[in-house]
C-alpha cells in the first residue's frame, strides 16, 4: 500500500507539471531536480541511519516507497513551486506556491507515520515542519542562483 | 571489522566498521575530489555555465542515488568508506564522480561523436568506470556485501552512461528550440 500510494501520488504530481507552463528552461529544471535529490537523500539518511531521528521501516515494499518520495515526489513538487515562482502571480499566490512543497512533505510525512514507514525517535513534528522549511529554503537558494548564472553566460 | 547490532524499523540490521583511521579510502577520495576540480578549471571552456553545473552534477547526483539505493537496507550491497554509517567523506567522494561526468560529456562534444558510434563511447567509458571502481575497491572506498561483486557494476554503468548521452541530445536541443515552443 505505502509503495503504490507513494507511485500513484508521484505520477500524480509529473502529469500536473507537465500540463504547467513551464517558466524555467530545460537545464534549470533539472538542476532544481538534481539539488532537491541531492539536499533530500543526504538529510534523510542522516536523520534515519546516523542519528536515529526519523527511522523507516527497511522492509522493501515500504523502503521502495521511500526512495520514490526522496528522489521523485518531492523534487518534483518542489520544480513545480519553483517554477511557479516565476510567473507573475499576487504575492498570495506565490506565498500558496511557495508553501506547496511543505504542505506536500508534512502530508507525506503524516501518512507515512500513519502507515508505520517512518518512526519519530525523540523528534517533534514541529521539529519537521522547521527541517522542511529549511530544506526548502535551501534549495529555493540554489535555484536563484543558478537562474542568475544563464545571465553570465 | 567491529560489528554493532541495532534495530531500525522492524528490520535488525549491523552496523560495520571496517577501519576508524585516516587511511588510503580518505586519501583516495580526497585526490578524486581535487582531480575533479582542477579538470572543471583546466579544461578549457566548451558550455554555458548553467550547462557546465548540469553535467558536472549528472554525476554527482548518480553517485548520491546509487549509494541510496542500492547500499542501502533492504539490499545494501556495499558500504561506503569506513562504515556503514553516512559521514562526511561519503558526502565528499560523491563530489568527485562530478569531474568524471564532466570530461565523458566533454569528449563526447568535443569530439562529436555521432548516435552510432555512442554504443562504443559507453562501453569505453564503463571499461574506465569499472577500472576506477577497481582501484576505489582496492583503497577501502567500497565493500561489498550480501554476494555483490565489481563485475555487477558494469551492466549499470552501461544503462547510467547510456541515460547520459539521451540527457546530452536533450540537452543540445533545448539549446536550439524556442522558448516558446517548450
Amino acid at each position: 500500500m505505502p509503495l503504490l500510494t507513494a507511485v500513484l501520488t508521484s505520477w500524480t504530481f509529473i502529469i500536473v507539471f507537465a500540463r504547467m507552463p513551464k517558466r524555467l528552461n530545460l537545464v534549470e529544471c533539472i538542476f532544481v531536480f538534481f539539488i532537491s535529490i541531492i539536499v533530500m537523500t543526504s538529510t534523510f539518511t542522516l536523520m534515519d541511519i546516523d542519528l536515529h531521528r526519523m527511522v523507516t521501516d527497511k522492509r522493501p515494499e515500504y523502503a521502495l516507497a521511500i526512495i520514490v518520495v526522496r528522489t521523485v515526489l518531492i523534487p518534483t513538487v518542489i520544480m513545480m513551486s519553483v517554477n511557479g515562482l516565476q510567473t507573475q502571480l499576487s504575492w498570495v499566490a506565490k506565498s500558496v506556491v511557495v508553501s506547496l512543497p511543505i504542505v506536500v512533505m508534512l502530508g507525506i510525512h503524516w501518512a507515512f507515520q500513519a502507515m508505520g514507514v517512518v518512526t519519530l525517535q525523540n523528534w517533534s513534528t514541529w521539529y519537521s515542519v522547521a527541517l522542511f522549511l529549511l530544506l526548502t529554503g535551501v534549495i529555493y537558494g540554489f535555484s536563484w542562483g543558478f537562474a542568475k548564472l544563464r545571465l553570465a553566460g | 571489522m567491529g560489528l554493532c547490532k541495532i534495530t531500525l524499523g522492524r528490520v535488525k540490521t549491523r552496523l560495520i566498521t571496517y577501519d576508524d583511521k585516516f587511511n588510503w579510502n580518505e586519501w583516495f577520495v580526497i585526490g578524486g575530489l581535487c582531480l575533479s576540480i582542477v579538470v572543471l578549471f583546466l579544461l578549457p571552456r566548451r558550455f554555458t555555465l548553467q550547462t557546465t553545473v548540469i553535467y558536472f552534477l549528472k554525476g554527482v547526483v548518480c553517485g548520491f542515488f546509487f549509494d541510496h539505493t542500492l547500499s542501502v537496507l533492504p539490499v545494501s550491497f556495499y558500504d561506503v568508506n569506513d562504515t556503514s554509517q553516512f559521514q562526511l567523506i561519503d558526502f565528499l567522494s560523491y563530489w568527485m564522480y562530478g569531474g568524471f561526468s564532466y570530461v565523458y560529456f566533454y569528449l563526447y562534444d568535443r569530439f562529436s561523436i555521432r548516435p552510432r558510434w555512442s554504443p562504443l563511447y559507453i562501453l569505453v567509458w564503463s571499461l574506465i568506470a569499472f577500472a576506477m571502481e577497481w582501484l576505489a575497491t582496492t583503497a577501502g572506498v567500497y565493500h561489498y556485501r550480501h554476494g555483490y561483486k565489481l563485475i555487477y557494476s558494469v551492466p549499470i554503468y552501461l544503462i547510467v552512461l547510456s541515460s547520459w548521452v539521451i540527457l546530452y541530445y536533450g540537452i543540445k536541443r533545448s539549446a536550439t528550440v524556442p522558448y516558446e515552443g517548450r
